[in-house]
């Protein structure tokens, strides 16, 4: 019997030329369907058949996008928002089903369904649904045809990697907050180390405020630019964050601060299958990396609001949450996770904000910095070890 | 060349171990079986394209039949007829 899941809704884009459009949205799946008010009057009449004509013709539009495509701070809403751009498609009744089947806006058996709501085996698994890591691997290598860790680097620093791009939340967020906190509490002389150090951006801003900061990243290819980009004060090696015995090269109660940002949910959330690296493993170390009096600086997208869909109008934003303690789609840890992780391996919390975007970021993308202003997509934490 | 060949070959001088031999290998899963790794999946597609001036388009690269060598043999005959 086919039916309409639960997990759609029905979200009004009318304009005066088309008047009775809706985005029909499947909030589990993460698909859309543009559809004309016939095919929601047909979606109301699926059990009574009052609408089964074959020959009848309706109108629906492919709005569907990859829209973290654009960043991973990008509108995670995944539908086209220039209705310009909606491609419109004139369907008889098997063909729309068809369409409306592709997209889990209407589906035949809710088991099989469910069935889906689970990790890909592999980057052609088209049978489950997988977490985001996976959909974005799928989209890089299937659709873009492009190496995920260049588009890594490419969707938030500029494209000399030395600067955050200012045309995302990135730069409107995370660098905003960054060069202030760098301002306000990195000293001359600060031991620094910057674990998930990247490309070095965030290292070579601290350094130009005096620390001396050790770049540390499993990735040789994100070392080599930060080699080729190091700025006096800085230093990158490449060491196996997490695994045991990975960061045993940087010496005991050696650090004033250990800073990781967008890195420490990968270990809690694998970013590949049988990733070796380990959480309680990356703590230990940090512990004993920091003095006695250091501080654990971690910045991070936030646990419940990073990638939720943003709606409604522009500058009134709602969003609608599928999950939060227990994740199959979300890739951060929720916030009593990741502070009972970090309280148990023997670190306070001492201080925490969640950060929204700086006020000139309304006229780069208005739609975001409303959604970020209301509801934040990063968290600051900064943990010191309890003695 | 046969496309046939030319898919086997690929995995031949690419896989991290070797197809079965004959008919056995049409319905190997090459990725769940760990014969390539995602990454290797874009050199693969981008030497068939190359070979015989053919394009695969994201839905062929997302369909179940490229999952298997046979159904990635039988995209390339049907894309290679096209062109």
């Amino acid at each position: 019997m086919i039916f309409v899941p639960k997990d759609v809704v029905l979200l009004p884009e009318s304009t005066a030329s088309h008047p009775d459009r809706w985005v029909a949205m499947n909030v589990f799946a993460r698909t859309c369907l543009g559809v004309s008010g016939d095919v929601v009057r047909m979606l109301g009449n699926l059990q009574t058949g009052a609408d089964d004509v074959e020959a009848r013709q309706y109108t629906c539009w492919d709005i569907e996008r990859f829209s973290n495509e654009d960043g991973l701070l990008a509108d995670p809403s995944r539908f086209r928002r220039d209705v310009t751009d909606w491609r419109e498609l004139v369907l008889d009744r098997a063909a729309l089903l068809a369409k409306l089947r592709a997209h889990f806006i209407v589906i035949d058996d809710e088991a099989a369904y469910r069935q889906r709501f689970q990790p890909k085996r592999n980057v052609l698994d088209a049978d489950r649904f997988g977490n985001f890591h996976q959909q974005h691997g799928r989209h890089m290598v299937l659709v873009k045809r492009a190496d995920p860790a260049a588009w890594w680097m490419s969707q938030k620093f500029t494209p000399d990697q030395l600067s955050v791009r200012s045309d995302t939340l990135y730069g409107a967020v995370q660098w905003t907050f960054l060069e202030k906190f760098a301002a306000e509490r990195i000293r001359p002389g600060m031991e620094i180390v910057d674990l998930g150090c990247g490309t070095g951006v965030f290292a070579n801003l601290m350094a130009r405020h005096g620390g001396r900061v050790l770049g540390v990243d499993p990735s040789e290819q994100y070392l080599a630019v930060a080699k080729g980009n190091a700025a006096p004060g800085t230093r990158f090696e490449a060491m196996r964050i997490g695994e045991p015995g990975g960061l045993d090269a940087i010496p005991p109660r050696s650090a004033d601060m250990v800073f990781m940002s967008d890195a420490l949910l990968f270990y809690f959330v694998p970013f590949y299958p049988n990733q070796k690296a380990d959480i309680q493993v990356l703590l230990g170390d940090i512990r004993r990396m920091l003095k006695p009096d250091g501080v654990f600086v971690s910045l991070e997208p936030h646990a419940a609001f990073y990638l939720a869909p943003w709606l409604g109008a522009v500058d009134h934003p709602f969003t609608i949450v599928t999950e939060y303690l227990h994740k199959w789609f979300g890739v951060v840890p929720p916030m009593s996770r990741l502070i009972s992780t970090v309280t148990s391996a023997g670190f306070a919390v001492t201080a925490m904000q969640e950060i929204a975007p700086s006020d000139d970021f309304i006229t780069v993308d208005p739609r975001g910095f409303h959604f970020a202003r209301k509801f934040p997509l990063w968290q600051f934490l900064e943990l010191r070890i309890v003695v | 060349m046969s496309h046939q060949r030319l898919v086997l070959e690929f995995f031949a001088r690419n896989g991290q171990r070797p197809l079965p031999s004959g008919p056995e290998a049409l319905a190997v899963r090459y990725l769940d079986d760990g014969i390539i790794d995602s990454l290797g999946i874009v050199t693969m597609v981008s030497e068939f394209e190359e070979a015989l001036d053919i394009r695969f388009s994201a839905d062929d690269m997302q369909s179940y039949e490229f999952q298997t060598v046979g159904g990635l043999i039988g995209i390339v005959d049907r894309l290679a007829a096209r062109s």
